[in-house]
């Protein structure tokens, strides 16, 4: 029994290559072919084929939200992703979405039936440029990971003010105390607000309390 | 009179010092022409008297020395007395070269005593006020033009030129497979290779016009792309931190891509750096977003940059704009031989953070 294939592409002439490629080889068989997001999901739904080959961006719903629902409804159904590009942010974002398989468009015709193959028999299959991609970002060594702390919002200046109001000193105490005006003193106030998305001087003290920058 | 000027001060907007004296609206025309009757009749009396003193004596000179003295002390106290009344006038005229300067912030003291001149400063501040306000909307319509007609242009060659590139090349692969003949093979497989290079090119432009990822990946990946793109690493260390991020509003990824962009590019092309730092972080409360662009490079004077006729020194410029239409806080630290930090804090728009739990259901993060 042949590989049933599903073909997801807005693009009618790549979908006609594609298909044209799987015609002439009678391991596989085209049961559908979808123009949009939704109407792979649908698609496939319905039809249940072993392999969906879909596009990233299509209208109504691109491929990856597509690949995810897929993915989720029928877990034996495998999907190989086809883009336009071989970056790591989007073959990552295809693997995250559930993807087996990533290929890049203008290679596909010598990749796609070891993809599908490969992906149906429950394995992975990424476009080689795409892989060495996704390897490069591993080995890359400057670049660091992706949680983030606290940015560091306040200048010095902003810091000692801070401190000035935790203390209870007024905005003409603090000017007469770091020499600056006392329009300068409520610049520098409204700034740190900002900044700290906090209202007035009671949140002020008590953020400068929290976080240490008063006692 | 008064009456009436009386009333007009209280709807222009005038300071708190002004409200508190008690004013005398005498207008320059007035004063001039007080000054110059209390000369003439000073002038009128003394001469007389002195006419009277000496005429007698007939010591011409004497009194030809006087008339001199009196047409002097007469100019000097016109010229005071004209000095004092114009210095609204000074004053309107330093605001507008500071303004021809570029200090779009200046505007003229409206708290003169003359009637006449705190009008012409309250409608001159009006009229700054007014193409300041024209000249804001029409940069951020210069921007949102620009960027559309990007995205626009991208989408295009996206979705058409680049497809149908791909497609051929698909489709010549599939006639490759079925060739025997090996110099037809080889020509195909020449074609194929000009076809490659052009898909590159076209993916090139595409990405400088718009990076596709952008709108189908989200802020995080298009920063990490952009990054990892832009700067050499060999040369410079670099600190990326981006947190995994929601999707937001496209206008909003769109300025904080563009200021990141900008920011990085700026360090890449002035600095000098050995270090870059680029921290994305997302409150936990998903109320803001605290962006960090941090080189220790060359540094410079941000109040010294100005935009030029050249269109040089846009970026910065764009930046704030972009800042301003989100309502972002964007900062720019820098000074000579100290490197750059550029910080922006982006609130996030109350409907966004409150639909995050059903956030999920949307799309896969980078
Ligand atoms: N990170 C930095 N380190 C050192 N100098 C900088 C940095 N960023 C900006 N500058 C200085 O500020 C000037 C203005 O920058 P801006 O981005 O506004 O204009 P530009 O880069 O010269 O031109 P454009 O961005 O319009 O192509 C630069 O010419 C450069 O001298
Ligand atoms: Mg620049």
């Amino acid at each position: 029994m042949p590989t049933r294939v599903l073909l997801a592409d807005d693009h009618v002439i790549v979908r006609q290559g594609l298909a044209a490629i799987l015609k002439d080889d009678d391991r596989f068989e085209v049961v559908a072919e979808a123009d949009d997001g939704e109407q792979a999901v649908r698609l496939a739904k319905q039809l249940h084929p072993d392999v969906v080959v879909m596009d990233i961006r299509m209208p109504n719903k691109n491929g990856l939200e597509a690949t995810k629902e897929i993915h989720e409804a029928l877990p034996d159904c495998h999907v190989v992703i086809l883009s336009m590009y071989d970056d790591q942010e989007y073959v990552r974002a295809a693997l995250a979405a559930g993807a087996s398989g990533y290929l890049v468009k203008n290679t596909a015709a010598s990749h796609l039936l070891a993809a599908i193959e490969e992906v149906q028999n429950g394995l992975s299959y990424l476009d080689p440029m795409a892989a060495k991609r996704v390897i490069e970002s591993y080995t890359h060594p400057s670049v660091g990971g992706t949680r983030s702390r606290e940015v560091d919002l306040l200048t010095s200046r902003e810091r000692e003010i801070l401190v000035l109001i935790a203390q209870g000193l007024t905005n003409a105490e603090i000017a007469d105390r770091l020499t600056i005006s006392i329009k300068t003193v409520q610049t520098h106030i409204t700034n740190i607000m900002t900044k700290l998305n906090l209202h007035n001087r009671v949140d002020l003290t008590r953020y400068a309390l929290q976080n240490g920058i008063a006692e | 009179m008064s009456q009436r000027s009386g009333e007009r001060m209280r709807t222009t907007r005038g300071n708190s010092k002004e409200e508190r004296l008690p004013r005398l609206p005498v207008s320059i025309f007035e004063k001039v022409l007080i000054g110059n009757v209390a000369v003439v009749l000073f002038g009128a009396v003394v001469g007389t008297l002195v006419t009277r003193e000496f005429f007698r004596i007939q010591e011409a000179a004497l009194a030809f020395g006087f008339s001199f003295g009196g047409v002097l002390l007469s100019a000097a106290v016109n010229y005071t007395l004209l000095r004092i009344a114009f210095r609204p006038l000074y004053q309107l005229r330093d605001t507008i070269s500071k303004i021809t300067q570029g200090d779009r912030q200046a505007r003229a003291i409206e708290s003169s005593d003359d009637p006449l001149i705190h009008d012409l400063s309250a409608s001159f501040n009006q009229m700054v006020d007014a193409l300041e306000t024209s000249r804001r909307e029409a940069s951020r319509m210069i921007i949102e033009t620009q960027e559309q007609e990007r995205k626009r242009v991208a989408r295009e060659l996206h979705d058409e030129t680049t497809q149908d590139l791909a497609s051929l090349a698909i489709r010549t692969e599939l006639l490759r497979s079925k060739l025997h003949d090996p110099l037809l093979v080889q020509a195909v497989a020449e074609l194929q290779e000009e076809i490659e290079r052009t898909l590159t090119e076209m993916r090139r432009i595409t990405y400088d016009l718009r990076p596709s990822m952008l709108d189908d990946l989200g802020l995080a990946a298009a920063i990490h792309w952009y990054v990892q793109h832009r700067v050499d690493s060999e040369q410079v260390q670099v600190d990326l931190q981006v947190d995994e991020l929601p999707r937001y509003d496209s206008s909003l990824e769109t300025a904080v891509f563009r200021i990141i962009q900008e920011a990085v590019s700026n360090a890449v092309k002035y600095a000098q750096m050995h270090h870059l730092e680029i921290h994305v972080h997302e409150q936990p409360s998903g109320k803001q977003l605290q962006v960090l662009i941090s080189d220790d490079g060359v540094g410079f004077d941000p109040s010294s940059v100005r935009t030029e006729a050249s269109g040089r020194g846009l970026g910065l410029y764009g930046m704030r704009e972009r800042a301003e239409t989100i309502g972002a806080h964007l900062e720019i630290q820098s000074s000579p031989g100290n490197g750059t930090k550029i910080l922006l804090v982006v609130p996030i728009p109350q409907e966004q953070w409150e639909e995050r739990s059903d956030a999920d259901a949307r799309l896969v993060s980078g």
